[in-house]
């Protein structure tokens, strides 16, 4: 069967050098040293070319991984605000000691260029889904920042476009696999038998509605682009930089843009909690409001279709009859009943979890935060904030992706975007 | 009971001065009562009426933004023709249909196909999206018509719409596009979504159907990839 | 339609054969009754049999098409390949036609059809990695053949992962993993058989996987490994029975902190049976099996157990520890303050202050005080002002800079704004500054404690931009400052 047909990069670059060898190749290509490769560097043809979207705080550590592999070759940078996209330009020519690294304000130009085998993106929660479905419809694999999804009907469509187009598609919570081994040990090998509940105590407020005042646009920032599908508000320098936390200083604080932080260090802890009691690849079957009592403060319980319960903030700790492990920020306990141990999956190749997916680029197997395990996290973290929002329980179909029965919960699946961006 | 009756009056006075900058803890009675009315009928169209006087008066483009919030979760059929009037307006379009594609009645749905036939540009890709969001199945015919637009975000925008609703009528008229090149892409990753939902429904003869048109030659890579997955998943599936 | 519906069609004739059998007016039509359902069942089978032999081809295409994907050029559509052989086909012999194929790919493709294989699970592919392991010296492949003896494996399969261990470090990786992932009961003793034989280091290799295997039943030999005469075996297994052991094999254990070497190799000993210990869930009891132990012990060993009790604490043990405290012997005396200093919590606190302000010799002083230091900030119940003052108090009894720099890097472990306030005088003694600002930047770190103060401590991040001269010190001030993350360095070790 036969199918490829149109040359790619790399094909030309095998050939050329191959024909360059031979004598038979006579176009006015020159093939570099770096081309080739050296001990330390694999040739070109080898590396997977890169390209990054969103290169600020998180996105610019991104960067910096992927930046700093021996078999990337980081091609192109893509940022609305200028200042960013020039030092993040600067750094991709340093590191290459050439001029080569292209800068773009919109991201539909990088992913147009063919020569880009994956991008990262970095920039905030209200863009990742177009980004990352944009991606898979132009070949490109994605690694994509957590929290992955801003909406609940986000998630399945960035899974459809990742397996239709068979791309590798990453989430970006690295702790998930490297905080929390304390618990996932002795969760896995079966020391604490079948884990029966989970207390996440740590992780903050809800993201906001924001109404800070006009200010003048500066110059060096495309603010329609950066607003893109988010409902349109003047600019004020409170919404898109200064703190990157949640406390109303940025973007992080407000709901058109972000979960807060309950989606922001939820994607780690309850990635984390998620992967130690092994249901990452499961989706909650209820989120259990509880309301408020005399000294206690309310919480949410998200239950398990295995039975499992993960409380969000349980004021009263667990005191469970069976062996418990408490890791600070996560309390887990089992039955004790013994369990055969089972291998903990862990990241492929080298280098953490963007070693991962540069590995899983190149083998096309599925990498550790694959979009759906991220995507399952993503949906817990929603179904928190809509019970917390609703101050009521409310039930999930992880097979409908809806709220049966419950038309007030079911309008909190998703947000209309704002023209000409939509998702589909 | 009173007391918050009249926290909600002086939150509503508030809402008609509010503006970008303004404090927005003034509006949390409102808030409250979003919730506080979750299982009171009465109270909650109460409330929806005076959100909807607020929106039909004369009021900062903001406040018009905060009650189009308010009414993607509370709002009714009564909300309907104050929000549809909002579809045109270049500023206000996206947050009418923040409110519409969000409430479930039939209503809110012909309102959006209405406003297909008014507007044109980004202000309709919008529209579509919505209908297209809210898996309106009653408005293939009227998005189908949008595939052949001149505007490629149109087509686009069509094309996307009936990936979303994926009927079989959808697919049929997926299948008989001939939009302009470069809505071409969408149209295609449409079919391929209306073939992922018949497979999911076990209509797998339907589903290899789309992917065998895909999978020759003449489409490029990453559609013949997409089209082989998809056959190989057809014959995974046990009959 | 299942064939299982067939044969109910079968036996639902029968049974309405038995009502007419009953019922004289229906028995003027049996044959035609008779006749009639026999021919609906004919065609249901008929039916039944024409869709089995339709399933037949779907599969049989399937397994074609997979096998055409994979041995084809473009890693994209061979991925795909692999996609079907690891959830698709379920049968054994797909998996055999897919195993079959591995002689036959390209070096790249024959890595990802192992993969692919492994992830599928169905150990009918597992001669094709016999075979295949034989043939080939490549390294890449024979990696990927060991990762997938993990899960196609067997007990029969050690001796090879075993010998692995010595070969390549991507074999050796590979075996490792696939070591602890074998699945069976007997693959412990398979262990166990090949253990004697092996070298220091591969014993050590060897104990670790049991006990990540949580093989219970390898305990004992685990304890007899922690007396061998190679500290490397002896370190592999007091780690290893930390990992699984509990309060029965404390008595046993105790040899092996005895036989320990002082310094690194004793330490762990002793951290491994408090492990033991405290996996008893009777918190009152954790200490007994140990205090028990002790009483047969000679002297010289009694001392050097009754430190490890102090690592355990609890009620019992502090009795005990006293008593050596107060003993006229000076070297119990001296053993029994080592233990109070192990002691795992604040609770001794007062008895430490009280024994610091009797002490004598500097040495016994040093100990106590340091001691102090340790445990002053240990997150416990205790309020963070509580711990924030008695670290104070601590700051006030020592006399040279190094404790007092201790007692600074501390304070870090108390993350409440008090804690800033605290640190704030010390940045501008050059003697203690660089420290203090280690401690802030650390403190800043946890955002729910940074943002909620974030006046006084961009204040406090300003200071340390002004003043430390430490590289890591100042990013991170820069980084907080403006709201950003900072990855902590990963600290990587065997343990």
């Amino acid at each position: 069967m036969n199918h490829g047909t149109s040359s790619t990069r790399r094909e030309f670059l095998k050939t050329a050098t191959g024909a360059a060898v031979t004598g038979v190749f006579a176009a006015p290509y020159i093939i570099t040293s770096k081309a080739l490769g050296d001990d330390t560097t694999p040739p070109a043809s080898d590396r997977i070319v890169m390209g990054g979207i969103g290169i600020g705080n998180q996105g610019g550590g991104d960067q910096g991984a992927f930046l700093g592999r021996g078999d990337v070759q980081y091609v192109a940078v893509c940022d609305v605000r200028k200042k960013w996209r020039d030092g993040a330009k600067d750094r991709v020519n340093g590191r290459n000691k050439n001029s080569d690294c292209a800068a773009y304000n919109d991201f539909r130009e990088l992913l147009a260029r063919d020569d880009i085998d994956a991008v990262h993106i970095g920039t905030p929660d209200h863009w990742h889904a177009i980004m990352v479905i944009e991606a898979c419809r132009a070949g490109k694999d994605a690694y994509c920042q957590k929290p992955e999804t801003l909406t609940l009907r986000e998630g399945p469509l960035m899974i459809a476009a990742a397996r239709r187009y068979s791309r590798i598609v990453s989430g970006g919570s690295q702790r998930v696999r490297e905080d929390f081994n304390n618990l996932v040990g002795p969760c896995w090998n079966g020391e604490l038998g079948a884990i029966k509940s989970v207390n996440v105590r740590d992780f903050g407020p809800l993201s906001q509605l924001c109404n800070l005042p006009a200010q003048e646009t500066p110059a060096d920032i495309d603010w329609e682009m950066w607003l893109g599908p988010a409902p349109w508000q003047p600019y004020n320098s409170g919404r898109c930089d200064g703190n990157f936390g949640t406390g109303g200083n940025s973007w992080r604080s407000y709901v058109d843009y972000s979960g807060g932080s309950l989606t922001d260090w939820g994607a780690h802890l309850f990635g984390g909690a998620t992967f130690a009691s092994d249901v990452c690849e499961l989706q909650p079957t209820a989120a259990v409001f509880h309301k408020a009592d005399g000294q206690l403060g309310a919480y949410v319980t998200l239950t398990y279709p295995n039975g499992l319960e993960i409380h969000h903030r349980r004021p009263d700790q667990l005191k469970p009859e069976g062996p418990q492990i408490d890791g600070g920020k996560i309390q887990i306990h089992g039955d004790g009943v013994k369990r055969d141990p089972k291998p903990a999956p862990g990241y492929k190749g080298g280098g953490g979890i963007h070693g991962d997916f540069i590995h899983c680029v190149k083998t096309r197997e599925k990498p550790f935060r694959d979009i759906e395990l991220g995507v399952n996290t993503m949906v817990a973290l929603h179904l928190l904030t809509i019970a917390y929002r609703l101050q009521r329980t409310v039930k999930w179909d992880a097979a409908t992706q809806q709220f049966p029965g419950d038309e007030e919960a079911g309008r909190m699946v998703d947000r209309a975007r704002r023209q000409p961006w939509f998702l589909s | 009971m009173a007391d918050d009756a009249a926290k909600l009056d002086s939150a509503c006075e508030a809402l008609k001065a509010y503006n970008w900058g303004a404090d927005k803890n003034a509006l949390q009675p409102i808030e409250d009562a979003i919730v506080s009315t979750s299982s009171d009928a009465a109270a909650r169209a109460a409330l929806e009426a005076r959100l909807i006087a607020v929106l039909e008066s004369d009021v900062s483009r903001d406040a018009k933004d905060y009650v189009c919030r308010a009414l993607a979760v509370i709002g009714s059929t009564a909300s309907v023709p104050s929000l549809a009037t909002l579809l045109a307006k270049e500023e206000l379009s996206h947050m009418a249909r923040f409110a519409l594609e969000r409430i479930p009645s039939v209503q809110a749905a012909d309102a959006l196909r209405a406003a297909l036939a008014t507007v044109s540009g980004d202000l309709k890709v919008g529209v579509l999206s919505s209908l297209g969001n809210r898996g309106d199945a009653a408005s293939v015919t009227q998005i189908a018509a949008a595939l052949g637009d001149a505007d490629s975000k149109v087509a686009a925008a069509a094309a996307a719409a009936l990936g979303s609703i994926r009927t079989p009528e959808a697919a049929k008229a997926l299948a008989a596009a001939k939009p302009i090149a470069a809505a071409m892409s969408i149209v295609i990753d449409s079919r391929l979504a209306c073939a992922e939902a018949f497979l999911a429904q076990g209509k797998m003869e339907d589903a290899r159907a789309i992917y065998m048109l895909l999978v020759g030659e003449s489409n490029p890579k990453l559609i013949r990839l997409a089209a082989t997955r998809g056959i190989q998943t057809c014959l995974e599936q046990k009959r | 339609m299942p064939r299982t519906e067939a044969l109910e069609s079968v036996a639902l004739v029968t049974k309405v054969l038995a009502v007419v059998k009953r019922n004289p007016q229906y028995r003027l039509n049996c044959h035609r009754i008779v006749i009639a359902l026999v021919a609906i069942v004919l065609a249901i089978m008929l039916l039944d049999w024409r869709l089995a032999v339709a399933d037949d081809n779907q599969q049989d295409e399937l397994i074609k098409m997979v096998a055409d994907l994979i041995s084809g050029e473009d890693k994209d559509f061979r991925a795909v390949g692999f996609e079907s052989v690891r959830s698709g086909a379920k049968s054994a012999e797909a998996t055999r036609h897919f195993a079959a194929l591995l002689p036959k790919l390209s070096p790249e493709s024959q890595i990802g059809l192992l993969s692919a294989l492994a992830d599928r699970g169905d150990r009918e592919a597992r001669p094709a990695l016999i075979t295949l392991i034989s043939m080939t010296q490549n390294e890449a492949i024979r990696e990927a053949i060991l990762r997938a003896f993990g899960t196609l494996g067997e007990a029969a399969d050690v001796p090879v992962l075993v010998k692995s261990l010595s070969a390549s470090q991507r074999e050796r990786t590979a075996s490792h993993i696939s070591l602890k992932q074998l699945q069976g009961t007997e693959i412990a003793n398979a262990i166990l058989a090949v253990l004697p034989t092996c070298s220091a280091e591969l014993q050590s290799d060897l104990l670790e996987i049991l006990a990540d295997r949580r093989e219970t039943t390898t305990m004992p030999v685990m304890i007899q490994a922690a007396v061998n005469k190679d500290a490397i075996v002896r370190t592999a297994a007091m780690r290893a029975l930390s990992k699984i052991a509990g309060p029965e094999q404390v008595a046993g254990m105790v040899c092996g902190v005895l036989r320990a070497e002082t310094g690194r190799e004793r330490d762990e000993a002793e951290r491994a049976i408090v492990s033991a210990c405290l996996r008893n869930p009777d918190v009152t009891a954790q200490a007994a099996p140990l205090i028990q132990a002790m009483q047969g012990l000679a002297a010289a060993d009694a001392a050097v157990i009754v430190g490890t009790l102090g690592r355990v604490g609890g009620p019992d043990s502090l009795q005990i520890v006293e008593t050596w405290i107060k003993d006229s012997d000076a070297g119990k005396q001296q053993s029994g303050l080592r233990a109070l200093c192990n002691w795992p919590n604040a609770s001794i606190v007062p008895r430490l202050l009280e024994l610091f302000q009797q002490a004598d010799l500097p040495a016994t002083r040093a100990m106590l005080l340091a001691a102090l230091i340790r445990v002053a900030p240990l997150p416990d119940e205790r309020p963070n002002q509580e711990r924030l003052a008695l670290l104070e108090k601590t700051l006030l009894l020592c006399q040279e800079n190094d404790d007092r720099n201790r007692v600074i890097e501390r304070a870090r472990a108390i993350r409440t704004i008090e804690t800033l306030r605290f640190l704030l005088p010390f940045v501008e003694n050059p003697v203690t500054s660089e420290k203090a600002c280690g401690s802030i930047v650390e403190l800043a770190h946890h955002r729910d404690l940074r943002e909620p103060n974030k006046l006084e401590f961009d204040k406090a991040l300003d200071i340390v931009l002004a003043t430390s001269k430490n590289a890591e010190s100042l990013e991170r001030a820069k980084r907080y400052k403006i709201g950003q993350t900072w990855e902590r360095p990963k600290v990587t070790s065997k343990q």
